[in-house]
């Protein structure tokens, strides 16, 4: 090599330091409008936006979560609008490249999850956090990673279960390699995260902490997960029914010694209508008998259009994350249900109204108004109106609503359902029927069949016989009122004829009707496909599921419903391919 | 340097290939036959066989309109046709501007594609034509469509002057005198909206005209059965030669009275166009009275602009059908003696056949001899049997013990403007969960007309006692 080689080559090198020094300089200036992951857990405000930021992404689950669990079921159809994958969804016939069948969605809030719930331990450890924030911060977050598990392996059966952080996007393309185990391995794994995290009240931060506030018009305290639902529905599919009733008698009887007397005893207890806000969630007409003058904006619809700082909603609803008209992404269930304001995929099937149809109330009106106040009857067909319900009716420029998930009507069912299971089936019929009191009261009665107690004893039997979790006290007499007073039944609060008293032991009949009373009190809200998984596996018996999908394909004329049944008679079906693109 | 040079040329020819493809792309959605150099009107007249139509065009002043900027469609009949052309359209300028125009529509129309489609189209005389499959009214459409910048243009076999519509037909045509004579007379004198002065509007938002407002007459037949002028309709109507006119209205007589005709001629419209060939036996008419027809009646048939015309020697109406059977239902009252509102319930209940049905009940109102009216018109004089059905103490009902309700009927013959007289006409006693019509008695209108009837309570306030329930009342004639 010659002076001027040596030169050059000297120079070359020289010049290529100074560009990649320079270049290291660019990238080392702090970005002013983005947050490095370095500086994003500083402490406990910190925790709060990644709490905050979570649900935000959680949000964007329900329409993935909605159409899984409605579509796949008997109750929700598609129109004629809808795409070939959602048509799959609806007729069990997904082909792999279904849009609509794709986890990652789910595992990129779990990733998420995962990420906060190392770097809140790690801010524990460094004393960047209080111990109490970290017990709330990360319950919190891990007891939602359980619930979208939960979903998951509802959905997809099995599913691999990732609790480690993954802080890179590349790191999610080796995902498919991780090995996945079996829904009760799932089930048994999220138990025992779930019952060892440190905080799990039914509320996830106590009013003061800095999470619950009032902003934009909604509070946000029931807008985190209620930890003991999650639990007693894991143990509920695990078919552990005591542990089950004992998370959930927990929600039914968190604000018994609340002070304000309305709260004490309408809150989650399914409560006849007593001219107050706290207690409008009944199906109501201004005038007994005549079905024109049924209540829109008062009763058992204005629970699913009111804000969520209104007492009706807070009084049912225990976990529901409001969207707003102003900021993105609105209400993804206007698209999917309005013919005005979106695209109308989806409808209400003609067996999910042959079902409210089928029922009669106690004023001879032959119908369940509940069918009524869920869709609406256009001229394009039926749309459902219970996932768009909102204070202020939907617009183009207003697409708010909420997205209800944990409310008492499914928590006195699933309740209920466990309590049948455990041997307390009266008891679940009590709740399913017209009330703890109406039910378990066995005194002196009026001619028109109220109760007038006469004696103690007679007082002493409107409550039930059963020790915790089951005993629920219901006494009441004109001077003392028991917490489970007020108490109605889910059917008696919809104004239907109670179920014949012979279902009071027959464990599997009402667990049956059961579940049929939740196509008529939960229909669209995303429970319907878990409820006939769950029960289906449980007694062992597909047809339980396969005749209700096949009853509401036949009904609404798809080709496929034969096929379908024969398919979900084979377990191994009700699952999505579990496919990592 | 000759590499990169090499690869430029290549990306330089990938991107030109790339280009060549989207051209091949535009091919497929280009339109074909479409001329956009000349308007309808230089088209019309480009073509020697239709070079009357397009002087005639251009005489009534149309070749101005077809080469305006909007769209119009032409149905141009071909020299031939036009030579059978009758001499009183030719020779007067109205009647052939109307000729003209009844071949032009103001849209571009695409031809049916098959030979059952149809189309109507307005044309711009206000008319409507017919197109099945390759035809335009009565004329054969000659090869396709020839479109260009402002529409369309079809060659037609035929002429196609413009064909009266219903109404226009039954003046001007003397099948039925006796019939046309009553039927274009039945008018009465509205207030001329159109001239009146409006002074100002009542609080429902009506106007309020100048005292002795402007009167035209307006035909009944078009308000109370069909306004057979309407052009965006069809009708299939029946003209009834004067001999059987005269026998249908003398069946009449005893229970339409006076206004017998009006009941024969009530019956004569139907919506929709039934030709000769396509007429069942029996068709209901507008306001659902079945009309017997015999094919072999048919005297002559003309197809009109808004449907046909068929002239008949014979409808032999049924009896049963013009003195029919009908209902009151409770729970589509007219009024009620005071608002009761807050009482007054329709419900829907299901019977112990568990078939749905629907009544009212006014329950605990606290008013004694309190009634609901219900009114119907145009009851046919004839003894009818009435029977009531009003179910007591169902589901949900608080009325469980039995009660009496009471039928008056008003008498418009001992009646006075300022006194209404109500006949007692049977008292009804409603036990409780009695599913099955009760029979109420015979009953027979003093005249032909409006029945007005009130349903009222007992003579107390009580509650229980003052209960009014009515599902139905059904009016069952006794004929011969």
């Amino acid at each position: 090599m010659d002076f001027n080689k040596k030169v050059i080559a000297l120079l070359a090198v020289a010049l290529l330091a100074t560009g990649s020094w320079s270049c290291k300089k660019i990238i080392d200036e702090e970005p002013e409008a983005t947050l490095d992951v370095s500086n994003a857990y500083r402490n406990s405000t910190d925790a709060d936006a990644a709490v905050i930021g979570i649900y935000g992404q959680f949000l964007g689950l329900q329409k993935t979560y909605i159409l899984q669990n409605e579509l796949r079921a008997d109750l929700v159809n598609v129109t004629a609008n809808a795409d070939p994958y959602l048509k799959q969804l609806a007729n069990h016939s997904v082909t792999k490249d279904n849009p609509y069948i794709d986890p990652r969605p789910y595992y990129k809030v779990i990733l998420n999850c995962n990420d906060a719930l190392k770097n809140f331990q790690l801010m524990r450890d460094d004393f960047r956090m209080s111990v109490d924030d970290y017990n709330k911060h990360y319950s919190d977050i891990g007891a939602l990673r359980s619930w979208i598990y939960l979903q998951l392996g509802i959905q997809y059966g099995s599913v691999p279960y990732i609790t480690n952080p993954v802080e890179n996007v590349d790191d999610i393309k080796n995902l498919s390699a991780y090995p996945r185990i079996s829904f009760e391995e799932l089930l048994t794994k999220l138990i025992d995260f779930t019952e060892k995290l440190p905080y799990k009240e039914v509320y996830a931060y106590p009013t003061g902490n800095p999470l619950v506030i009032t902003i934009d018009g909604n509070n946000t305290q029931k807008i985190f997960i209620c930890k003991p639902f999650v639990l007693g529905d894991l143990y509920l599919w695990s078919n552990n029914y005591l542990k089950a009733a004992e998370n959930y008698s927990k929600i039914l009887n968190v604000e018994n010694n609340n002070t304000n007397i309305n709260i004490a005893f309408d809150s989650y207890k399914v409560v006849y209508y007593g001219n107050s806000g706290y207690n409008d969630q009944a199906v109501r007409y201004a005038k007994y008998q005549d079905e024109s003058t049924l209540l829109y904006d008062q009763g058992w619809k204005s629970m699913f259009s009111a804000q969520n700082t209104n007492n009706v909603w807070n009084s049912e609803f225990f976990w529901g994350i409001p969207y707003s008209s102003s900021f993105k992404p609105g209400n993804p269930m206007i698209e999917l249900c309005s013919p005005v304001y979106g695209k109308y995929l989806i409808k209400p099937s003609k067996a999910a109204i042959d079902n409210w149809n089928a029922q009669r109330q106690n004023s001879g009106i032959p119908y369940d108004a509940r069918g009524r106040l869920s869709y609406e009857t256009t001229a394009t067909g039926p749309a459902i109106t219970k996932l768009t319900d909102n204070i202020i009716p939907v617009t183009n420029l207003n697409k708010g609503g909420k997205w209800g998930i944990y409310r008492a009507g499914l928590l006195h069912l699933r309740y209920s359902e466990a309590a049948n299971r455990d041997g307390k089936s009266k008891l679940g019929w009590a709740l399913l029927n017209i009330g703890i009191a109406n039910t378990f009261y066995t005194g002196t009665r009026s001619s028109a069949g109220a109760p007038t107690p006469v004696s103690f004893d007679e007082i002493n039997t409107m409550q039930t016989p059963y020790p915790a979790p089951y005993y629920l006290d219901a006494r009441n007499n004109n001077d003392y009122k028991s917490p489970w007073y007020r108490n109605t039944g889910i059917r008696n609060r919809a104004g239907l004829t109670p179920l014949d008293a012979s279902l009071q032991s027959d464990m599997i009949g009402l667990e049956g009707k059961l579940i049929d009373e939740g196509a008529l009190e939960l229909a669209f809200e995303g429970n319907r496909w878990p409820d006939l998984v769950r029960i289906a596996r449980r007694q062992n018996n597909p047809a339980f599921l396969a005749e209700r999908v096949y009853q509401k394909l036949l009904k609404d004329g798809d080709p496929t419903a034969s096929s379908a049944r024969a398919k979900l008679l084979n377990p191994e079906n009700w699952y999505l391919p579990f496919e990592w693109k | 340097m000759k590499t990169n040079i090499l690869h430029t040329i290549l990306l330089l020819s990938t991107i030109f290939w790339l280009s060549a493809c989207k051209d091949v792309l535009e091919e497929h959605t280009e339109i074909v036959n479409v001329d956009n150099t000349i308007d309808v009107f230089q088209k019309l007249s480009a073509q020697p066989n239709l070079s009357k139509f397009s002087d005639f065009v251009r005489s009534t002043g149309y070749d101005k309109l077809l080469a305006s900027s909007q769209n119009y469609t032409v149905w141009a009949p071909t020299n031939d046709a036009l030579t059978s052309l009758d001499a009183a359209i030719s020779s007067d300028p109205a009647k052939l501007k109307d000729f003209v125009a009844n071949h032009i529509a103001l849209t571009t129309v695409v031809a049916p594609k098959t030979a059952s489609d149809t189309l109507r189209i307005q044309l711009i005389n206000k008319k409507f034509a017919t197109l099945v499959g390759n035809t335009f009214e009565e004329a054969a459409v000659t090869g396709g469509g020839q479109f260009v910048k402002n529409g369309a243009l079809y060659t037609i076999d035929k002429a196609v002057p413009t064909k009266f519509n219903v109404w226009e037909y039954m003046l001007s045509s003397a099948d039925a005198p006796l019939q046309t004579n009553y039927i274009s007379n039945i008018s009465s004198m509205v207030i001329d909206t159109a001239n009146a002065v409006i002074i100002g509007y009542n609080n429902s938002g009506n106007p309020i005209f100048a005292a002795n407002p402007p009167m035209v007459s307006r035909n009944l037949y078009w308000t109370t059965v069909a306004d057979l002028r309407t052009e965006n309709q069809q009708y299939t109507f029946f003209m009834l030669q004067d001999a059987a006119f005269n026998s249908e209205t003398a069946k009449l007589t005893p229970y339409y009275s006076l206004f017998d005709k009006l009941g024969l001629v009530s019956d004569f419209t139907v919506k929709g166009l039934y030709t000769a060939d396509k007429l069942p036996d029996t068709l209901l008419s507008t306001r659902g009275v079945k009309i017997p027809i015999s094919k072999a009646a048919i005297v002559k048939s003309y197809k009109a602009s808004n449907g046909i015309v068929h002239v008949m020697s014979a409808l032999p109406f049924r009896l049963k059908d013009k003195v029919p059977t009908f209902k009151i239902e409770g729970e589509l009252p007219f009024s009620f003696r005071i608002n009761r509102d807050g009482n007054t319930l329709y419900r829907t209940k299901l019977d112990n056949k568990g078939v749905q049905y629907k009544d009212i009940e006014v329950y605990d109102h606290s008013v004694s001899e309190y009634y609901i009216r219900y009114l119907r018109s145009n009851v046919p004089v004839a003894k009818y049997k009435v029977y009531a059905r009003a179910v007591a103490g169902a589901a949900g009902d608080a009325q469980v013990a039995a009660f009496t309700q009471r039928y008056f009927i008003f008498n418009p013959l001992t009646s006075t403007p300022t006194a209404p007289v109500y006949d007692l006409f049977a008292t009804h006693n409603v036990t409780p969960l009695n599913y099955d019509e009760v029979y109420m008695g015979e009953f027979t209108p003093k005249q032909f007309g409006l029945l007005d009837l009130r349903l009222t309570s007992a003579a107390s306030t009580a509650k229980n006692v003052s209960t009014l329930i009515l599902d139905y009342l059904r009016f069952e004639p006794i004929l011969p």
